[in-house]
């Protein structure tokens, strides 16, 4: 018997797949989906947890997760297209101003 | 076992399977398209949770508009060979990383059990359009139109960041 | 208003003058001399005024201590310490040689110091020395006087090396400091030993380093009164130049004239005296401490005439005698006569002022020639200053009726009185020794024929009115100051003695009264030998002292390089501090220690951990996420763990 709980462990396992991608890959283009992969994670146990406890307002919630995402995905790819014609690349390995180049060697 | 449970089952598998190509697969094209299959999974869940709306905007916007915006942005990008090979970890960073990966499951699935809410109080129409827009508009009239707002900001973002005049080099 | 008054007019004096040197340094212009003058000298001669007119009333009648408060210093639980100003008979005694003193000297020092290019700062200093001056004899606490002791040493080292291009000078100014240093630290113990046996004590309001509040419990101190002396006299023998601190005060000489009249003769040096006069009531208290005073003082007294039997330099001669005189004030306090103590430092103070503003016209009219063998015969060329100094002459050397007589004799007495008969002795032979020398001085500078370069004595002048108007009236104090105490066997009344109403004194009988007699036919006696012994050796016969010296010529080179003191003192002292700091303290504790160890260990160490630290600053995002999943996930398990 599916209950809320199963759909919750999905939610997470969601939830922490994206995130291994944002650790993991190298590419922005990967990363910002791997952000919408975490995003529809938590946006599932929304659903669920309204469902289950007969709240609408879980609903509400998810659906402006889903404008959100909307908003972020269009700002987050105009910033790759921005970062990829000044530098000539979207690898997270050649954006690594932040660096510290005294000791890090 | 219900046809309900078969449904969720396929779908989570579904899911979780196509989630894992969008993060291994070493080429972008072939992460969205994997993400295209996860977003029609989720929604399906979506749907055996009773939140038919929900479960079209997930296909309309993210499928249908967020995806097809970043197959494009990778074919415009044109990214080189170089560019779409990936740099693999050593050996200890991944083990260290599906240490943590497995850390944060096992713990966030343990506060999943700690939820102790069972029972079902679906009823008929719940979560469909009507409902939905109901409580949107009373309730939430301001996030809404606050949402609008930021819709519009963010295009005009997006148009002004990717503007090819804006950098003059 | 009316006691602070009296240091806050040359408080005002030395910020306006400091404020005149700084602004003639800046335009490359010096101040005029006349608004220099205007401040420098006017602002203490109203402090004059404003101590005169506080005295007064004390002089002519008996009133109650004044008292005034100006501020409370710090109050720390029970511990109170307020900057109050205090008015007695001593303190009026002090406040008015200090202000008299110190201004015909500002005043003479517009004449001696005119051609100075610092003209402004060196009267930016003198009248800083005299605020400090006040607080430290004004002071109603021992903070207050320590304060003022410490203010006058810094005016000490800063005028001493006045002249600090030349290094001899400024390292002059340096030993004054340092040894200074040495006895200002036994001060210090005791007014801790003080604060400390009286804080159980105190109550509300009180201080207890206030005078009246120690007066009133000297019982509580009664028990450790000698130690708490002990450490008290060592912060005077630092200051008062006593055996065996007193080798910065020769030094001293390397400063102005004027400052040495002021500074190192008339009123600095004898703050130790006028210590030991203030807290005679803690001295009373410790008998053992007094017979070490009185043996110091005589000891010192003897010891410094001995050396300025032989010096050549004119200062020197006079830097000698100065720790001399103060020994013999240190004998006086010693055996219990602190009022007798105080009457020596009044004298001494006129005629050793006028002694050294002489030597001071001398050398200023020598281009800065300041040994005697280059000069005689100067009376001709320079009548006031020489008749002024034989005057004063007269007066140290004791013989009546001026100042010195009535002081030096009293001492005498004193000390044969009370039953001091090696102390007493030793006296009167420091007494001839006094007068021999200082009409050795007399004779070889002023007498006899003039041995300066012809070229020299072309150029030789009486100095200037505002010099010699200052001499003539040091010198009728010096001829007359010794008024004030005329013994009982003479038909005088001891004012002095009976105002200040200081210590005990022993009863006037029949048989004192031969002693006292006895005593002064011995001294004035003495001194008119010693001056004949000064006059034949070095007018009449000068080759008899050549003769003498070569065949005692141990104990003349012995004298002539002052027991050879500062030599040991460089040796056993000096020199091991040196290199102790050079090897221990610089090499080992410095360089290593704070250097190596502290200040770049930490760096290296700090450095070493943000190496370690800084691999985490990758600047690759990626590993900034998975940071970020850590913690997130560690405050999860925190979370529900707890």
């Amino acid at each position: 018997m599916v209950e809320l709980p199963h759909f919750l462990i999905v939610s997470v396992a969601l939830f922490v797949l994206g995130f291994v991608g944002v650790i993991l890959r190298r590419n922005l283009i990967v990363v910002l989906m791997s952000i919408e992969l975490m995003l529809n994670g938590v946006n599932l146990s929304f659903v669920a947890f309204s469902r289950y406890l007969g709240d609408i307002q879980g609903q509400v919630a998810g659906f402006f997760v889903i404008v959100l995402a909307a908003a972020e995905a269009a700002v987050g790819l105009a910033i790759i297209i921005l970062i990829f014609r000044r530098r000539g690349s979207v690898q997270t390995t050649r954006l690594t101003d932040l660096k510290d180049e005294i000791h890090a060697a | 076992m219900s046809g309900f449970d078969i449904l969720f089952f396929v779908f989570a598998g579904f899911a979780l399977v196509s989630a894992m190509g969008v993060v291994v697969s070493p080429n972008p094209v072939y992460s969205a398209l994997s993400l295209v299959l996860t977003l029609f999974s989720v929604a399906g869940l979506f749907l055996l949770l009773q939140a038919e709306f929900l479960a079209v905007v997930q296909v309309l916007t993210y499928a249908g508009a967020i995806l097809v915006l970043f197959v494009f942005i990778i074919m415009l990008l044109n990214l080189s060979d170089f560019e779409l090979m990936e740099v693999r970890m050593g050996n200890l960073g991944k083990a260290l990383l599906t240490l943590a990966a497995v850390v944060a499951f096992i713990t966030l699935a343990f506060v999943v059990h700690l939820t102790r809410i069972t029972g079902d109080p679906a009823v008929e129409g719940f979560g469909d359009i009507s409902t939905l827009g109901r409580e949107i508009f009373t309730h939430y009239v301001i996030p809404f139109e606050i949402a609008g707002v930021l819709l519009t900001v963010s295009l005009i973002g997006a148009v002004m960041l990717a503007k090819k005049n804006l950098t003059k080099e | 208003m009316q006691l602070s008054g009296i240091l806050l007019w040359p408080l005002l004096g030395a910020i306006l003058n400091g404020t005149f040197a700084l602004v003639g340094a800046k335009r490359k212009r010096p101040v005029p001399r006349l608004w220099v003058n205007i401040f420098g000298v006017g602002l203490p001669i109203l402090a004059l005024a404003w101590s005169v007119s506080a005295g007064l009333p004390f002089i002519f009648a008996e009133p109650e201590p004044l008292r005034e408060n100006l501020f409370s210093w710090m109050t720390v639980g029970n511990f109170r310490v307020d900057g109050g100003l205090l008015l007695d008979q001593i303190s009026v005694l002090m406040i008015l040689i200090v202000t008299g003193v110190g201004s015909l000297i500002h005043l003479y020092s517009t004449g001696y110091m005119k051609d100075d290019p610092a003209y402004a700062k060196y009267f930016a200093y003198l009248n800083l020395f005299l605020t400090s001056m006040l607080i430290l004899v004004l002071g109603d606490n021992l903070l207050m006087m320590f304060l003022g002791w410490e203010g006058v040493g810094l005016c000490s080292y800063l005028l001493i090396g006045f002249w600090f291009e030349d290094p001899a000078k400024a390292a002059a100014g340096k030993k004054a400091f340092v040894v200074n240093r040495i006895g200002d630290f036994g001060f210090l113990i005791g007014i801790f030993w003080v604060i400390s046996l009286l804080m159980p004590h105190v109550g509300d309001q009180a201080s207890p380093l206030n005078f009246e509040f120690m007066q009133q419990n000297a019982g509580l101190l009664a028990g450790s009164a000698t130690l708490i002396t002990a450490f008290f006299f060592i912060g005077a023998m630092g200051k008062s130049a006593q055996i065996p601190l007193y080798v910065w005060l020769p030094d001293a000489m390397a400063g102005p004239t004027p400052v040495s009249a002021l500074i190192h003769a008339a009123t600095m040096v004898t703050a130790g005296i006028y210590m030991i006069a203030r807290l005679s009531f803690l001295f009373d208290l410790a008998p053992q401490t007094l017979q070490f005073v009185a043996v110091i003082g005589m000891v010192t007294a003897f010891f410094a005439a001995t050396i300025a039997l032989v010096q050549n330099d004119i200062k020197k001669v006079l830097a000698y005698s100065t720790v001399s005189q103060l020994g013999y004030m240190f004998l006086a306090m010693g055996i219990g006569s602190y009022s007798t103590g105080m009457f020596h430092l009044m004298t001494h103070a006129f005629f050793k002022a006028c002694l050294f503003l002489g030597a001071g016209s001398v050398i200023h009219a020598m281009h800065h020639e300041q040994d005697i063998r280059h000069m005689g015969g100067l009376r001709r060329f320079m009548p006031v200053t020489a008749w002024t100094f034989v005057i004063a002459t007269l007066a140290i050397s004791g013989i009546p009726p001026f100042a010195g007589f009535f002081s030096k004799d009293e001492i005498l007495w004193e000390t044969f009185h009370r039953g001091h008969t090696i102390l007493g002795v030793l006296g009167v032979l420091t007494a001839l020794l006094t007068s021999f020398y200082m009409w050795r001085l007399t004779f070889l500078t002023f007498f006899g024929k003039c041995r300066a370069s012809s070229e020299a004595q072309e150029h030789v002048h009486e100095s200037p009115f505002s010099m010699t108007s200052v001499l003539i009236l040091l010198a009728t104090l010096s001829a007359v100051g010794g008024f004030l105490g005329v013994p009982h066997i003479l038909g005088g009344h001891h004012y002095l003695r009976d105002w200040l109403g200081l210590g005990q004194h022993p009863a006037q009988d029949a048989h004192a009264d031969r002693l006292e007699m006895m005593l002064m036919a011995l001294s004035v006696g003495g001194a008119l030998l010693s001056a004949t012994t000064a006059y034949l050796f070095y007018l009449k016969k000068p080759q008899w002292p050549r003769r003498l010296a070569a065949s005692f010529q141990g104990i003349y080179r012995l004298w002539l390089n002052k027991y050879y003191v500062d030599e040991v003192y460089d040796a056993t002292v000096v020199q091991p501090v040196k290199r102790s700091s050079e090897s221990f303290f610089y090499g080992l504790i410095d360089r290593l220690l704070i250097d190596g160890v502290l200040i770049n260990g930490s760096g290296r160490f700090l450095a070493f951990m943000g190496s370690l630290v800084s691999r985490l600053q990758g600047g690759r995002v990626n590993a900034y996420a998975f940071y970020f999943l850590l913690a997130l996930t560690g405050m999860i398990v925190w979370v529900v763990v707890r």
